[in-house]
């Protein structure tokens, strides 16, 4: 984990375009502190997505600075962006979980590729799917599993590096209330111990409900940033 | 047997699942093709231990052959590239000759002039240098001649076409092994290009990726390679077999040697390593052109 106060994540007039098309993100800048948990937020479209893709090193900028763990992501060869993805989780909205894998093996991919040892990858990766009630799932594959455990798949999938930075795409959109708490509790545990998370959500109930910061997004542009405090204080 | 669970899906790829049965067909014509080059190069060395034989004649009169024929003997007795030497016994010597003079040339006496002549088995490499081994016995002997040594046998010249045609085919089979691994990993690897991106979002790096590659074409290479090594062999055996029986002798002259299965042996161990390896290379340089 990084030592609080250091910058994490930083933009600096960044754009984002795909292929020869209109950008959908412009003008970006924007610097997140380490153990900040931030909610990404704004209407459909508003960029939240192609905002955690550029993050995630899955796009590239068309044009500006971007930072992580402050070292540009332009700069890198493709062996150093790999180790600086190493220290990144994701939550896709879409899932992209491997069909023909387990459960398990789905969740246990990034300890793999990390070189961990199949011991410790057996018991991280038992501890966390029966934690997240997928105890008796562990061996099915995706295609057997409802929208919402694989969904918790994802989620496992992610956070089972305990990675310095969480890009969460509405993690909890095919969640019943119970499991949402599950992984809200989760993802604040996390952030407690020190990971900084970004979270797309449109859910206004959870806005209301974790004193977290909150980057809105509008038309591919950030219109507001709120330091969470701040923004209960004003709510 | 299982399938090797790896996190790319490569066994579901229908050019992946080829790839077994590719390297099936390509080893068995490979077993065969340098199976029929071990085969050849067995004849040549077989034929290359046979002695040569030559035949010397000594033209020279009557009173000095006796004496002339046996300071050769003595002389190519004492030599170590001479297995034996005999001489041709008078009464082969008629048999051998059919004088017919021209009309005014009777020899007088009305005898002709037979050469002695002396049957003389060489070792193989002695060939190589005659003409010195001639100007030798004729510092002894100066009107002795060397016949023209044993033409090398059919099979001697069979062997050597069998020997460079079967091992040039082989090689080719080989090198078509390298580029098909080549192809059927590029194709793969464009199929699969979505996981292969994930893959990397979760920080995989090239030599990561390229071993998903390189285990699946180890283990389909091991199964086709045994699977083409069996049946090549079998192949080679019943064709054998078939020319002992219907091919005139031909199939006798064909007797491999342990070495020479041993050889045969490495062909499935060299396709493993050429189909790994291919695979190995193909998906490094395709993971370079991937963004």
């Amino acid at each position: 984990m990084e030592p609080p106060d250091t910058v994490v994540l930083r933009l600096q007039s960044v754009g984002m375009r795909y292929d020869r098309g209109e950008e959908v993100l412009c003008d970006l800048d924007l610097a997140i502190k380490a153990g900040t948990f931030f909610f990404l937020t704004g209407p459909s479209g508003a960029g939240k997505t192609s905002l955690l893709r550029l993050l995630s090193l899955s796009h590239p900028p068309s044009r500006g600075i971007v930072e992580l763990f402050g070292r540009d992501v332009g700069q890198l060869d493709r062996e150093q962006r790999g180790s600086l993805r190493r220290r990144i989780g994701v939550v896709f909205q879409d899932f992209r979980l491997l069909d023909h894998l387990s459960a398990f093996d789905n969740v246990a991919l990034p300890l793999r590729i990390g070189g961990l040892a199949e011991e410790q990858i057996a018991m991280y990766v038992s501890e966390m799917l029966s934690w997240l009630g997928l105890g008796e799932c562990m061996e099915c594959r995706p295609g057997q599993l409802s929208m919402g455990q694989r969904q918790l798949v994802t989620i496992a999938r992610a956070v089972i590096t305990r990675p310095s930075l969480l890009l969460a795409d509405e993690p909890l959109s095919n969640l019943d209330s119970r499991r949402r708490k599950r992984v809200m509790h989760l993802f604040t545990q996390m952030h407690r111990q020190g990971t900084t998370i970004l979270m797309a959500t449109h859910d206004h109930e959870l806005l209301r409900h974790h004193p977290f910061g909150a980057i809105e997004l509008d038309a591919g542009r950030i219109v507001r940033v709120t330091e969470g405090l701040a923004r209960q204080a004003a709510e | 047997m299982r399938e090797l669970e790896l996190d790319l899906p490569l066994a579901g790829t229908a050019a992946s699942r080829f790839l077994q049965w590719i390297v099936v067909g390509l080893t068995l014509l490979a077993v065969c093709a340098f199976a029929v080059g071990v085969a050849g190069d067995a004849a040549v060395r077989e034929a290359a231990r046979r002695p040569a034989m030559v035949t010397l004649a000594i033209a020279i009169s009557a009173d000095r052959a006796a004496e002339a024929e046996q300071r050769l003997l003595q002389f190519l007795r004492a030599r170590p590239e001479v297995l034996y030497a005999e001489p041709v016994p008078e009464s082969e010597l008629a048999g051998l000759s059919d004088p017919q003079p021209a009309a005014g040339h009777e020899p007088q006496g009305g005898l002709l002039l037979l050469p002695r002549l002396i049957d003389v088995a060489l070792r193989p490499a002695a060939i190589a240098d005659l003409a010195r081994f001639e100007a030798e016995l004729r510092e002894l002997v100066p009107e002795v001649t060397v016949g023209a040594a044993s033409p090398p046998t059919v099979t001697h010249a069979i062997g050597r076409i069998a020997r460079a045609v079967g091992i040039g085919l082989g090689v080719v089979v080989l090198a078509v092994a390298g580029v098909t691994t080549i192809l059927v990993t590029r194709n793969s690897l464009d199929r699969h290009e979505e996981t292969v991106d994930l893959l990397r979002l979760m920080g995989a790096s090239d030599r990561y990726v390229a071993r998903q590659f390189e285990l699946h074409a180890l283990t389909t290479a091991l199964r086709g390679a045994a699977l083409g090594f069996a049946a090549g062999v079998l192949a080679f055996l019943a064709v054998v077999e078939l020319a002992r029986r219907f091919g005139g002798g031909i199939g006798q002259e064909v007797a491999l040697r342990p070495v020479h299965w041993v050889l045969l042996a490495t062909v499935p161990v060299v396709m493993v390593l050429l189909v790994t390896l291919s695979a190995r290379t193909a998906a490094f340089r395709g993971l370079a052109r991937l963004r």
